[in-house]
């Protein structure tokens, strides 16, 4: 792998981790209220708006963003263990079918109405099997990383959700989400520094 | 034998499959939005009243659906909080086993609020809630029982003249609206539904014929029809009348009776008149058809089995309950454009209905929690964006709960089932 590819690598990463962190802002910090309707067409950069489509596509890029920084370094370290050549394409494939599974559906509906039964038991199947090969592959990917002395990425990988599920549940409602995004918003940088290393 | 039973069980599979992703289809609304609204403020109607009126309020109510197109659409603004309850009246209606349950929603001429039960009508001030007449025992028509939002005693009518007119089991009866007298009555029909009033004309429907009287109890007109078993009151509007029939609906000319046109459809609410246009609420969705000739204009459906019910058209939007077969409804408030209806917002409501609406703000009658513990409501939604700022909570007990409202200037009127009569203002 190039420094070129390296470097672009590590600026989606951060850029993803970056994009995961605003897309957990508290709605109320923009203005946003818990309304009683569901609003069809909430007009551009509104508050609803930002809600509805800017944030959750913020999570969604983000998301990938850091996926592709994970990619790149399974990709990079391919030769290194037997373990991470299992474990790496689980993780992508588990995440992007979690990614898959959750906002397919959303995607696939149109604006105005709710996501019918097939696409959400479709999406839901998805995810869950998703999550599955993310709860093996995960865990076996930061293990992996331990082994071949990468320990700052290995732990990383091994402690970003549980850091993060603990810090969302400390703070407050609101804040929590935020505080919760902080370890993802870790991971990015670490996964950066390690492919610019 | 086992090639016979594989293709049997993919075949049932299939049927299996099928049948349950239709059924799953069905059971939910099409509204992503799921949770009951919370009001902003709410005043019980049993609140203490905080005296009469000042003035009487402006506005006219003569229906239950507030005029003769039956488009529930009040020119007028209604309250804003805090609310408080003006005045509030218990009238003396038929009960059983002690509980009375029969009293019909309120209509509201110049100065005086009438409400019917299956024996009489009762005549309250509108400026200070005083019983001022009941009218000598009257076979009012009454409407199906076991309808949660529908009172059970079709509503009078305020006439041409102010005259009091009443759907009688027998007939049609016109009451002097200063002492409650019987100015003249006609026994020819059965079960008459709420009349509906053009011009001087009166359209009164039975339950097989129509009859168009002059103000003075003069027939014009009657035709042979055969009508469902909603007893809505036709929608009339200049040259036509619209009525339900066993079929679905049957447009005459209000001058002649001459048919115009019919339309064959399940009639579960009434339909309306509005700028020339027929809308049709039904398992369809929300149809418009050109009230001269019938001809479909658009049509606007939320999926299959979504029936849309209970239309409230004002100028700019119409306003319908979505009913999925197995599922709580949802309201929803369309925009209405050059080329159909758009959706603006849309509300879980439960059993919800709506009943009428301003231009800022449009009524429902629903629960706004779940369970055994919920009281029904009016509920005010903002027409923009489906807020509520404000809701006037019936009570538990059926005799409690309450009928659709006659909207004023500023005010409104509200019945209970039980017959209490309450006024309803802004906050002083």
């Amino acid at each position: 792998m190039s420094d070129r590819w390296r470097n672009l690598g590590a600026g989606i990463t951060v850029t993803g981790g970056l994009l995961l962190f605003i897309g957990s802002m508290p709605p109320t910090w923009f203005g946003y209220e818990q309304g009683d309707s569901y609003l069809f067409d909430p007009a551009v950069f509104s508050p609803i708006w930002i809600e509805r489509v800017l944030l959750p596509a913020l999570v969604l890029v983000g998301s990938v963003g850091l996926l592709i920084g994970i990619a790149g370094l399974v990709y990079r370290d391919w030769q290194e263990s037997r373990l991470l050549r299992w474990a790496g394409p689980t993780s992508i494939v588990g995440a992007i079918a979690l990614l898959a599974g959750i906002y397919g559906p959303d995607l696939l509906t149109t604006a105005d109405t709710t996501v019918g039964p097939i696409p959400a038991l479709a999406g839901l199947a998805l995810a869950i099997w998703g999550l599955l090969l993310l709860l093996v592959g995960g865990p076996l990917l930061a293990y992996a990383y331990l082994r071949i002395e990468k320990r700052r990425l290995g732990w990383a990988l091994l402690s970003f959700i549980p850091a993060g599920i603990l810090l969302g549940w400390v703070f407050p409602e609101g804040l929590g989400e935020l505080a919760g995004a902080v370890p993802w918003l870790v991971l990015a940088f670490v996964i950066a520094m390690e492919l610019r290393d | 034998m086992d090639e016979a039973r594989r293709d049997f069980l993919r075949k049932a599979g299939g049927i299996f499959a099928a049948a349950g992703v239709t059924a799953i289809a069905g059971c939910s609304s099409s509204c992503p939005d799921s949770g009951r609204p919370s009001a902003a403020e709410t005043i019980a109607i049993d609140a203490t009243p905080t005296g009469p009126f000042e003035s009487v309020p402006g506005g006219h109510w003569p229906t239950e659906k507030g005029d003769a197109a039956n488009t529930g659409f009040a020119n007028t603004t209604v309250p804003n909080p805090p609310l408080s309850v003006r005045w509030s009246t218990q009238l003396d209606i038929p009960t059983e086993d002690g509980v009375g349950v029969v009293a019909s929603a309120p209509v509201v001429g110049t100065d005086r609020v009438f409400v019917a039960d299956p024996d009489r009508v009762h005549a309250v001030s509108l400026l200070s809630g005083e019983l001022e007449w009941e009218s000598e025992t009257l076979p009012v028509t009454e409407t199906e029982r076991y309808s949660t939002y529908r009172p059970e005693t079709i509503a009078p009518r305020v006439g041409p003249t102010g005259q009091v007119l009443v759907g009688l089991e027998d007939g049609l009866a016109a009451l002097d609206p200063a002492d409650g007298s019987v100015s003249w009555r006609r026994d020819s029909q059965e079960a008459v539904s709420p009349p509906t009033v053009v011009g001087e004309t009166l359209i009164a429907q039975g339950s097989d014929s129509v009859r168009a009287y002059e103000s003075d109890g003069t027939q014009l007109w009657q035709v042979s029809l055969s009508r469902g078993h909603t007893r809505l009151q036709p929608a009339a509007s200049g040259d036509i009348v619209v009525l339900e029939t066993d079929r679905g609906l049957q447009a005459l000319s209000t001058h002649t009776g001459e048919r115009l046109w019919s339309r064959e459809a399940h009639v579960e609410s009434a339909p309306v008149l509005d700028e020339g246009a027929c809308f049709v609420g039904g398992d369809e969705g929300v149809i418009s058809l050109d009230a001269t000739d019938g001809t479909e204009r658009f049509s606007y459906t939320r999926g299959d089995y979504m029936a849309l019910q209970n239309l409230v058209v004002t100028p700019d939007s119409v306003y319908a309950v979505e009913q999925p077969p197995e599922a709580g409804a949802a309201a929803f408030a369309l925009d209405r454009t050059a080329s159909g209806l758009d959706s603006r917002w849309c509300s879980y409501v439960g059993d919800g209905v709506l009943t009428a609406a301003t231009d800022g703000q449009v009524l429902g009658l629903l629960t706004l929690s779940e369970g055994p513990g919920s009281e029904r409501s009016l509920v005010g939604f903002s027409a923009d964006r489906g807020d509520v700022p404000w809701a006037v909570t019936g009570g538990l007990r059926s005799d409690t709960w309450l009928n659709p409202p006659a909207v004023l200037d500023e005010a409104f009127i509200i019945t209970t089932r039980g017959g209490q009569t309450v006024a309803i203002s802004g906050g002083e």
